[in-house]
């Protein structure tokens, strides 16, 4: 599949922002919220704005994807049979409730109930909202590398991972330190690397199909012999990407190392140091970026294989 | 009523005037137009519904062409209706035709990626997601004489490698030849229940080769070369 940056950037972002929203909803639903009194100060606040600012650019971006971004609004309409309809509504309903997240976090008692029912009720919307953005790969049965419950899992895993990063950071530099949470990146650390692992091995499998299921023909050797076509039409254009074995393997070596490693090492020998926690940050993300890459580049339609390619 | 094509994949001739038809009928049909970019350039490129790629079978003397045109399936599980956001992909309840909303449409290109077939083409001019529309508005146009009333590919193929008609009445063309030729589906195993079915090419009896005895001179001559030559 043709990596598209407006897309790679709305999934990492997005999933980056909800992590963030995910561990202020779950900060407050453990009683944990701090100083209210000054909500510019309080760390909390910060990463609500962060969080909420990082999924809004995200859906700007995915909006750049459209051919026909007029009719973007249209796609809050088909909630119970697309999965992109449900990103949409779930990705609205967030606003609302991140701002009766902060409301109830100024105006009511911290710990009160309300508090903790709309923190949790924050933490389900985000977990939500990037498992549907999963999904909207997951449920195409046409790319054999996306079409796995893995996708929506990692997913999730990686974007809680980013935000539990991002929001240790952000903890720091008001020199609040969460045990909790360095526990809880440990763990995700772990998980995100074992899933990933997993789905590599799933997509490496062998392809049961091949140039001779798709056209039905029933003779030992099927080759194509002509596209019929001088240049390269849309579908070669957007599903006949094309990237060599070595490279991928370096690629994924270079994601993992700098998505993985990079922050474990970071957050194992200096937890308490701001710079080395940034550098953990950024070494995260760009990570992201070059997994998420991935994810596209080496994902193969169906189509591919009427053109004597492989799916 | 579930109307579809069936393509004889024995009679097809790979001539792409079907794809010329369809393009030349539906660019100034409900969605058209169908646009090209540098059409007169180095890397000419646009919308087409229908394409048209040839595969070579089997090896020496059994070897043939086999030319495939694909356009829509017409599937009955349409994954591109489902995976829609906007409501622009719909499947009409009536014949089971698979269209586009042109003006619901906001060319996020998810049906494309969910279709098997490559069936669905964005256009760049207009930013809508373009496909087969089996000539809908030919096959019901009553101004046309009855035997006109049928998509534009089938009309124009010299080979009468299309047909089109009702898979769900037993005794329509397409069901008979379905059924007499063995027509199967394009990749049944994603289970969307494509309606067009192909008719697998007629095993044709493969080109003898007769070996001529050479007279006894010529095998001695033979015998001379193939010593020297070492």
């Amino acid at each position: 599949m043709h990596p598209a940056f407006s897309i790679i950037f709305f999934t990492i972002t997005s999933g980056l922002g909800y992590g963030l929203l995910f561990f202020s909803g779950l900060h407050v639903a453990l009683g944990r919220t701090g100083n209210i009194v000054e909500p510019s100060s309080n760390p909390l606040v910060v990463c609500v704005v962060i969080g909420l600012t990082l999924v809004l650019l995200g859906l700007l971006s995915s909006t750049l994807h459209l051919a026909n971004p007029k009719n973007a609004w249209r796609a809050f309409f088909r909630f119970r049979s697309s999965w992109l309809s449900r990103e949409g509504v779930f990705a609205l309903l967030t606003f609302p409730i991140v701002f009766a997240f902060i409301y109830t976090l100024i105006a009511t008692e911290t710990s009160s109930v309300t508090s903790k029912t709309t923190a949790i009720i924050l933490m389900i919307i985000s977990l939500l909202t990037v498992y549907s953005t999963g999904m909207i790969y997951a449920c195409l049965k046409t790319i054999r590398a996306w079409n796995s419950p893995l996708v929506p899992t990692n997913f999730m895993l990686l974007g809680l991972l980013s935000g539990a990063i991002t929001m240790f950071a952000i903890l720091s530099y008001h020199s609040q330190q969460s045990e909790l949470l360095l526990t809880l990146i440990m763990g995700l650390l772990c998980l995100a690397f074992i899933t990933k692992a997993i789905y590599y091995y799933f997509i490496g499998k062998p392809s049961k199909l091949s140039i001779k299921t798709a056209t039905g023909l029933s003779s030992q050797k099927v080759r194509l012999l002509h596209t019929g076509e001088s240049s390269k039409n849309f579908l070669m254009k957007e599903f006949g990407f094309d990237i060599s074995v070595k490279k991928v393997l370096l690629l994924r070596f270079c994601s993992i190392l700098l998505m993985v490693v990079v922050p474990t090492l970071c957050l194992i020998t200096q937890s308490t140091s701001f710079h080395f926690i940034l550098i953990a940050v950024i070494c995260n993300f760009l990570g992201l970026l070059l997994e998420r890459w991935l994810f596209f580049a080496e994902a193969k339609h169906v189509v591919n294989l009427y053109y004597g390619r492989e799916a | 009523m579930r109307l579809g094509l069936v393509i004889d994949l024995d009679t097809c001739v790979g001539c792409h005037a079907c794809v010329v038809s369809c393009k030349e009928w539906n660019t100034s049909g409900t969605t058209g137009s169908l646009s090209d970019q540098n059409p007169y350039e180095k890397d000419p490129t646009g919308v087409f519904f229908n394409r048209v790629r040839s595969y070579e079978t089997g090896n020496y003397p059994h070897s043939k062409t086999v030319n495939f045109p694909m356009s829509c399936m017409q599937c009955e599980d349409a994954a591109c209706v489902t995976v829609c956001p906007t409501g622009a992909s719909y499947k009409r309840k009536s014949d089971g035709i698979v269209l586009i909303d042109q003006d619901k449409c906001m060319g996020c290109n998810l049906c494309a990626w969910a279709c098997p077939y490559g069936s669905r083409e964005l256009d760049r001019e207009s930013g809508t997601m373009k496909k087969c529309t089996l000539c809908v508005d030919r096959i019901y146009d009553e101004s046309l004489p009855e035997i006109d009333r049928q998509p534009s590919c089938v009309m124009t193929c010299p080979t009468t490698a299309r047909h089109f008609g009702d898979f769900d009445d037993p005794n329509s063309n397409v069901s008979k030849l379905t059924r007499e030729r063995n027509g199967n589906g394009l990749m049944n195993e994603l289970g969307y229940n494509p309606t067009n079915q192909y008719l697998p090419p007629r095993l044709a009896s493969s080109i003898t080769i007769e070996k001529k005895q050479k007279s006894l001179v010529g095998q001695a001559k033979d015998w001379a070369n193939e010593l020297i030559s070492r």
